[in-house]
């Protein structure tokens, strides 16, 4: 145990201070608490094992969070407390993991990291959607054409004759100067011969098979 | 509304959620020793302090020993034992004024075996909180009946001391930090001689 521990209850006459005054300190701890995925978050006791173990932390350094809490707990705490939608750094933190779950493992209180960063990716596209233009702009656009196509069959009928072509433009995309690097370490798949959709029209669901190509 | 009011209502509403409340576990036990008393002895002599034995009839001159020669003393007013030449405190004795003073003399609330710690209620024979913190030497007298054996045990007997409002001071060991640097500083939040004297019946 420490060497000395005082405890208090207010003023004691005769012996020290006659006047106390108690500063209650919110700061932004009632908010967290009143996420229910989030509020675990509040069992953080400061030991700094997730951090050790955080590949992104590693490189980053504890700089790069804002806040007096980095690594994977700052990750979740900094949006739990200030809010999201307001601040571009913050909101840029539960995007900062691989969610390899190396926090989780580490943590003595295990407090669900991974799980509170997905619902913090969740909270900072509800505060954005239909306004505030942000990094993510590209990839909301992308999704957007994605939920066009993906919600009707017709549509994504049509989009799969495009396969080989938009993949064959995709990898002259790759060799742009601002792509490049990305791109270059990373293979798009080739593309298949034929569509899900085409077999089962051309083979009648499989039951004409044999017949080959 | 007050502070109080408005930061626990926030509380509240937070957990506006909340229907079920976990229940709140049974403190761990230890497994009892044998000699209580004597695991107490070991575990604060860990902590560099000076621990002796003593009878009641021989506390005084327990006290006399454990003094260094020539030192000057204050006992709290209401303190049982005999200490020749001690300053009596009137509560006016200021921080600067305590400082000159080399030891104090106290009584103890509880005793725990664990962790070696012990804790002042400042209750009868304790005195206030600065004798027992500014002068470099304390000499406690603890009761072999007031030790227990782990600290839920004695939680359990302080709640009322903490209900009349009263501060505690947990003792464990000499006064030393290494918060900074890990360099170990002696004597930052207390005494930096603890001199602990366990009086019972001859052992």
């Amino acid at each position: 145990m420490n060497p000395y521990t005082s405890t208090w209850s207010g003023v004691t006459p005769g012996d020290g201070p006659q006047e106390v005054h108690v500063v209650l300190l919110d700061n932004g701890r009632t908010r967290a608490l009143a996420d229910q995925v989030g509020r675990q978050a509040l069992r953080c006791i400061r030991c700094s094992a997730c951090l050790n173990v955080c590949p992104v932390y590693e490189r980053t350094g504890g700089h790069a969070y804002g806040s007096v809490y980095p690594g994977p707990i700052g990750a979740i705490l900094n949006p739990l407390l200030r809010g999201v939608g307001h601040d571009e750094q913050v909101d840029s933190l539960p995007y900062a993991s691989s969610l390899c779950g190396a926090c989780f493992e580490a943590c003595p209180v295990r407090i669900d990291i991974p799980s509170v960063l997905v619902d913090q990716r969740a909270k900072v596209v509800d505060a954005r959607r239909g306004h505030r233009p942000s990094g993510h702009t590209a990839e909301a656009l992308a999704f957007k054409g994605a939920a066009v196509a993906l919600s009707d069959a017709r549509k994504l009928g049509f989009g799969e004759r495009f396969t080989r072509v938009g993949l064959g433009a995709a990898r002259r995309l790759g060799s742009l100067p601002g792509l490049s690097k990305w791109a270059g370490a990373r293979d798009l798949p080739p593309a298949p011969p034929e569509s899900f959709r085409a077999w089962w029209s051309r083979t009648d669901g499989g039951r004409s098979e044999g017949e080959g190509r | 509304m007050s502070a109080r009011a408005e930061i626990l209502a926030r509380v509240r509403s937070a957990l506006a959620d909340v229907t079920e409340v976990p229940p709140v576990p049974p403190a761990p036990r230890r497994t009892p020793v044998e000699d209580v008393v004597e695991h107490f002895a070991e575990r604060v002599a860990d902590y560099r302090a000076t621990v002796v034995r003593s009878t009641p009839q021989d506390l005084a001159s327990a006290v006399a020993a454990a003094l260094p020669d020539g030192a000057s003393v204050v006992v709290p007013a209401d303190l049982a034992v005999s200490v020749p030449g001690a300053t009596v405190d009137d509560g006016t004795l200021t921080a600067g004024e305590l400082d000159r003073i080399d030891a104090v003399v106290t009584l103890a609330a509880v005793g725990i075996a664990e962790t070696g710690t012990i804790v002042l209620d400042h209750g009868p024979g304790q005195g206030r909180r600065a004798i027992t913190l500014v002068p470099d030497t304390h000499i406690c007298i603890v009761t072999a009946e007031q030790v227990v054996l782990d600290v839920p045990d004695a939680v359990g007997l302080l709640g009322p001391s903490v209900r009349q409002g009263r501060p505690l001071t947990w003792i464990s060991g000499p006064s030393a930090t290494s918060d900074i640097e890990l360099s170990r500083v002696e004597g930052v939040h207390g005494p930096r001689n603890l001199h602990v004297i366990i009086v019972g019946p001859a052992a």
